[in-house]
C-alpha cells in the first residue's frame, strides 16, 4: 500500500486539512458569537459592547488572515 | 491540410471538455451556498464563473502532460488525445444527466487510458499509476474531507448552540460566500490548466509551437472563457444532488463543508497529493451531515455517488477506446471528423432528452416537478427564507 501512496504527503494533507478546516470554522463560529452578542447588547442598550466586539474583531481578523494565507498558497503554485 | 483540420478538431474538443468540466463542477463550490440561500442560484453561478475565469489566468502551473504516470507519454498522439476527450465528455454528460457529481480529471484519464489501450496495446498503460493516481485518491478523498467536515460542523454547532438562530444562520451565510468563492478560484486555477495543457500539447505535436515555448495567450483566454461559460450555464442537476439530496444543509454546515473542502484541496495541491475536487466536496457535504446532530444523511444517494466514482475510469475508457477504434477503422482525419460529428449528435440528443425534465435555477428545490427521486431530502425552505 505504502508503495502506491505518498504517506508523508497524505499525513500532511490530513493534518493541515483538519488544522485549517476545523480551525477556521472554529474561529468563524467565535466571530459569529461575538457579532451576535454585540447586536443583542446594542439592542438592549447600556450593556457592555467591548467584549463581544473584541471577540468578533479578533476572530474575524484570524479568519481573514487564514483566507489571505489560502490565497497565497493558491497563487504560489 | 489534414493535420491542420485534426488540430482544429482536437482544440475544439478540448474546449468542449473544458465547458463540460465547468458546468459539471459548478456544484462543487456553489451547491451548499445555493442550498442555504447564502447566494441566489444565478448569482452563485455567475460569481463562480467569474472566479473560475480569474483562476485560469492566475496559475502558471499548466500541466503539459496528459494522464502523467498512467499512460506512456511517448505513445500519445493527437488521435488518442481526441478519443480520450470524447470519452471524458461523454462520461461528464451522462453523469450530469443523472445528476451525479464525478471527477472530470478521472474521466479524462480514463478516456486517454482506453484510447491508448486500443491504439497501442497493454504495454502503453501503467497499472501502478492508475492505482496511485486514481483508485487510492478516489477512496481516500471523501473520507479525509468528510472527517474534517464532521469536526468542523460539530464545533460550529457546539460553539454557537446558545446564540440566536437567525444571527447564527445569517453570520454563516456571509462566511459561505467567502469559502465558496475560494473554492471556485481554486477550481479555476486547477481545472482550466488541464485544457490549456491538452491544447498546448496538441500545438507542439502539430509543430505549431516550439516545445520550450510558453502557453499562447489565446489558449489561456479560450480555456478560461470555456470553463467560465460552462460554470455560468450551471449544472443544475448536479447542484440539486449535492445541495439537497445528500443531506439538508444549514448555513453552519455549508460553511464547514466549504471550508473543509478548501483546506483539503489546498493542502493536497500544496503537498502534491492528487485528490479530486469533486470527491473532496461531496465528502465534505456528507461529513457536514454526519457532524450535525439529528441530521439525516441519505446513504443511498451517497452510495450512488460512490458507484459513479468507481465506474468513471472504466466507463470513460470504454468510450475513449471505442472512439479510438472507430476513428482508426475509418482512418485518418476523416475518422476523427466522423467521430466528432457522432459525438456532437449524441450530445445534442442528450440535451434534447433533458429538455423534457429540465432542472433550472427556478425549479431547483421543487419536489416532484423536475425530480423523480423519491429519496429527495425535504428542504427546510420556510425556515431558511425567514432567517
Amino acid at each position: 500500500m505504502s508503495s502506491y501512496v505518498n504517506v508523508t504527503a497524505l499525513w500532511h494533507v490530513a493534518l493541515y486539512g483538519v488544522l485549517f478546516g476545523a480551525g477556521i470554522v472554529t474561529c468563524y463560529a467565535l466571530g459569529v458569537i461575538g457579532a451576535s452578542r454585540l447586536t443583542i447588547a446594542r439592542e438592549r442598550g447600556g450593556a457592555s459592547v467591548i467584549a463581544p466586539a473584541a471577540l468578533a474583531a479578533v476572530s474575524f481578523a484570524t479568519v481573514a488572515t487564514g483566507l489571505a494565507f489560502a490565497l497565497y498558497v493558491l497563487l504560489s503554485k | 491540410m489534414g493535420s491542420d483540420l485534426l488540430l482544429y478538431i482536437v482544440v475544439g474538443t478540448a474546449l468542449a471538455f473544458d465547458f463540460t468540466n465547468g458546468f459539471h463542477d459548478t456544484a462543487n463550490a456553489m451547491a451548499s451556498s445555493i442550498a442555504t440561500r447564502a447566494l441566489p442560484p444565478r448569482v452563485a453561478v455567475a460569481l463562480s464563473a467569474v472566479l473560475n475565469v480569474a483562476g485560469a489566468f492566475l496559475s502558471l502551473a499548466v500541466a503539459t502532460t496528459i494522464a502523467k504516470g498512467v499512460v506512456d507519454p511517448s505513445v500519445i498522439t493527437l488521435n488518442i488525445v481526441f478519443a480520450g476527450l470524447i470519452g471524458a465528455i461523454t462520461w461528464n454528460l451522462i453523469t450530469w444527466y443523472f445528476g451525479l457529481p464525478s471527477s472530470s480529471s478521472h474521466a479524462l484519464i480514463g478516456g486517454v487510458v482506453g484510447a491508448a489501450l486500443v491504439a497501442k496495446g497493454q504495454s502503453a498503460i501503467k497499472g501502478a499509476g492508475i492505482v496511485e493516481k486514481v483508485l487510492i485518491p478516489a477512496v481516500l478523498a471523501p473520507f479525509l474531507a468528510g472527517a474534517v467536515a464532521i469536526v468542523g460542523t460539530y464545533l460550529a454547532y457546539r460553539l454557537t448552540r446558545r446564540e440566536k438562530g437567525d444571527h447564527v444562520r445569517r453570520g454563516f451565510r456571509y462566511g459561505q460566500v467567502a469559502s465558496a468563492s475560494l473554492l471556485s478560484l481554486a477550481h479555476g486555477t486547477n481545472d482550466a490548466q488541464k485544457t490549456m495543457g491538452v491544447i498546448t500539447l496538441a500545438l507542439i505535436a502539430h509543430g505549431s509551437l516550439n516545445g520550450n515555448a510558453g502557453v499562447p495567450t489565446w489558449v489561456i483566454i479560450s480555456a478560461a472563457v470555456a470553463i467560465g461559460a460552462g460554470t455560468y450555464i450551471g449544472g443544475w442537476r448536479v447542484i440539486r444532488t449535492m445541495g439537497t439530496r445528500i443531506t439538508a444543509i444549514e448555513p453552519p454546515q455549508g460553511f464547514a463543508a466549504d471550508t473543509s473542502s478548501a483546506a483539503v484541496i489546498l493542502a493536497s495541491s500544496h503537498y502534491g497529493f492528487p485528490l479530486s475536487t469533486t470527491h473532496v466536496c461531496a465528502g465534505s457535504i456528507i461529513g457536514s451531515g454526519v457532524g450535525r446532530k439529528l441530521a439525516d444523511v441519505r446513504w443511498g444517494v451517497a452510495g450512488r455517488l460512490a458507484i459513479a466514482w468507481v465506474i468513471t475510469l472504466p466507463a470513460a475508457a470504454l468510450v475513449g477506446g471505442g472512439t479510438s477504434w472507430a476513428s482508426d477503422l475509418i482512418g485518418g482525419t476523416a475518422g476523427v471528423l466522423v467521430m466528432a460529428g457522432v459525438g456532437a449528435i449524441l450530445a445534442t440528443g442528450l440535451y434534447i432528452v433533458t429538455r423534457r425534465d429540465r432542472v433550472t435555477a427556478d425549479n431547483l428545490f421543487e419536489q416532484g416537478s423536475a425530480s423523480r427521486d423519491p429519496n429527495a431530502v425535504k428542504h427546510d425552505l420556510p425556515d431558511l427564507v425567514a432567517a
